[in-house]
C-alpha cells in the first residue's frame, strides 16, 4: 500500500471509523513509514487544536407554538390538506363542490309558508314536482263554479227586474196622484173664475139698472 | 427518547399539546448544534441565529416527508448546509456592506484586536500565551482560509461529530469524496496553524 493510498484510510483511522481489516493495514503502514506516522501525528494534533473552539450558547430558545387556526383555514386543511397527494386534493375538491351543489340545491328548493298561524318549512334536494291535477276534479269544480255563477246571475237578474217593477209602480202612483192634484186645482180655479165672473155680471147689471133709472127721469 | 420517537410523536398528532411539545424537545436538542454549525460555517452570529430559525421552520414543514426517521441527523444537516450555501450564493450576487461585514473582513478588528494582525510575527514570541478567546478567533480565521467545500466537511466532522457516512448523505456526495476533502482540509489547517505557531501546546498555556 502506497502512502497516497493510505490517506483516505488514515481519515477513518483518525476518527475511529476504520473497518478492522483496514485498521490493521493502516497500523502496519504507520509502523513502517515514518513520514506517514509524522503526518498522522500532526493531523491528530491539528484535530485536537481545532477542538479548542468550543460551542457557543445560541441564546435562541426557539419555541414552536401551535397557532390557533382560523375556522376557514381549518376547513381548508381538513378538506384540502397541504401535504395531500394530488388525487386526494382532487377528491377533496370534488367532495367540497358536491356538498356545495347539494347545499345550494337544498337552498333553492326551500319552501317557507305560513298557514293557520304556523310557519311551515320544507326543503328537498331536487325540485319538488308540481302536484298532479285530477282533470275530473277540475271539471267537477269548474261545473260547480259554473252553476254557482248561473245562480248568481239569475238571482241578480231577478233582483233587477223586481226593482224595475217596483220603481215603475211607484212612478205610476206618483203620476196618478199628481194628476188628481192637478185636476182638483183646475176644478177649484174654474169655480173661482165662475164666481168672479158672476159677481162682475151682477155688478154690471146693478150699474146698468142704476143708469136706466136715471135716464127715465128726464122724460117726465 | 430518541429523535425518532419524538418525530413519531409529533407526526402522530401534530396538533396536540404532546405533539407540539415533542417537536419543541427536538428543537431544544438541536438548537445548539445547528447554531454552532452555521456559525462556524458562515462566521456571523446574526446570520447564524436567523438561519437556525429557518432550519427549524423547514424541519417543521417537511418532517412528514422524511422517510427514514433514524437519519434525521443527516437530514437536518442537509437542510442547514443548503440554507448556508443559498445565503453564500445570494451574498455573492448582491454583496452588502454591513457593519458586521466590515468586522468580519477585519477592518474593525484591525483597530480593536491588534494581536490578530500581528499573527505572522508570532514567531518572534515563541512562548506567547494564547487565551481561549484569542484561540477561538485564530481558529475561526484559519478555517476561513481553506476552501469552502473542505471547511464544510471539517466543521461537520470536527465540531458536529458526524460520521463520514452521515456527512456524505447530508451533502449528497460519496464517502470517499468526503474523506478526501477532510484530508485536504485538515492538512491545510495543519499548515496554516503551524505557520501561525498555533498547536495544542498553545492551549496548555490557556488562561
Amino acid at each position: 500500500m502506497t502512502c497516497d493510498e493510505i490517506k483516505i484510510l488514515l481519515m477513518d483511522f483518525l476518527y475511529n471509523e476504520s473497518e478492522p481489516d483496514s485498521e490493521k493495514l493502516v497500523r502496519a503502514h504507520l509502523q513502517n513509514c515514518p513520514a506517514c506516522r509524522g503526518e498522522y501525528e500532526a493531523l491528530s494534533r491539528t484535530s485536537l487544536t481545532l477542538k479548542a473552539w468550543e460551542n457557543e450558547d445560541p441564546r435562541l430558545h426557539l419555541v414552536f407554538v401551535k397557532e390557533s387556526q382560523s375556522w376557514l383555514s381549518a376547513l381548508k386543511e381538513k378538506f384540502l390538506p397541504e401535504h395531500a397527494p394530488a388525487w386526494g386534493k382532487l377528491a377533496g375538491l370534488a367532495a367540497g363542490i358536491a356538498i356545495g351543489v347539494l347545499f345550494i340545491s337544498a337552498l333553492l328548493n326551500t319552501e317557507i309558508s305560513y298557514r293557520n298561524g304556523n310557519f311551515l318549512y320544507r326543503t328537498s334536494l331536487l325540485p319538488r314536482q308540481p302536484a298532479t291535477v285530477d282533470s275530473q276534479l277540475v271539471a267537477q269544480v269548474r261545473q260547480e263554479l259554473d252553476e254557482k255563477y248561473q245562480q248568481l246571475l239569475l238571482a241578480s237578474q231577478q233582483q233587477q227586474r223586481d226593482e224595475l217593477n217596483s220603481t215603475l209602480a211607484k212612478f205610476a202612483t206618483a203620476v196618478d196622484r199628481q194628476r188628481q192634484i192637478d185636476l182638483l186645482l183646475v176644478g177649484r180655479g174654474l169655480d173661482e173664475f165662475q164666481q168672479h165672473t158672476n159677481s162682475r155680471f151682477e155688478r154690471n147689471n146693478e150699474l146698468l139698472n142704476q143708469f136706466l133709472r136715471n135716464v127715465k127721469l128726464p122724460q117726465k | 427518547m430518541t429523535d425518532g420517537d419524538l418525530i413519531h410523536k409529533f407526526l402522530h398528532e401534530p396538533d396536540s399539546r404532546e405533539g407540539v411539545s415533542a417537536f419543541n424537545t427536538l428543537v431544544w436538542r438541536w438548537e445548539k448544534p445547528m447554531y454552532n454549525f452555521i456559525l462556524r460555517y458562515l462566521g456571523k452570529r446574526d446570520e447564524a441565529r436567523d438561519l437556525t430559525q429557518q432550519v427549524f421552520i423547514k424541519v417543521y414543514r417537511n418532517l412528514a416527508r422524511l422517510k427514514d426517521r433514524e437519519r434525521f441527523s443527516s437530514w437536518i444537516y442537509q437542510i442547514a448546509a443548503n440554507l448556508c450555501r443559498d445565503l453564500i450564493k445570494q451574498k455573492r450576487r448582491r454583496p452588502s456592506f454591513s457593519l458586521e461585514n466590515l468586522r468580519e473582513s477585519g477592518a474593525l478588528e484591525e483597530a480593536a484586536h491588534t494581536e490578530l494582525t500581528l499573527l505572522p510575527d508570532a514567531a518572534l514570541h515563541p512562548d506567547r500565551v494564547v487565551s481561549r478567546n484569542e484561540l477561538k478567533e485564530i481558529l475561526e480565521k484559519a478555517l476561513r482560509e481553506i476552501p469552502e467545500e473542505q471547511r464544510l466537511v471539517v466543521i461537520m466532522k470536527e465540531y458536529q461529530g458526524l460520521k463520514f457516512t452521515e456527512i456524505a448523505e447530508a451533502l449528497g456526495l460519496s464517502v470517499n469524496t468526503i474523506k478526501s476533502r477532510m484530508y485536504y482540509g485538515l492538512s491545510a489547517l495543519k499548515k496554516i496553524l503551524a505557520q501561525w505557531q498555533i498547536d495544542e501546546e498553545a492551549m496548555l498555556y490557556d488562561v
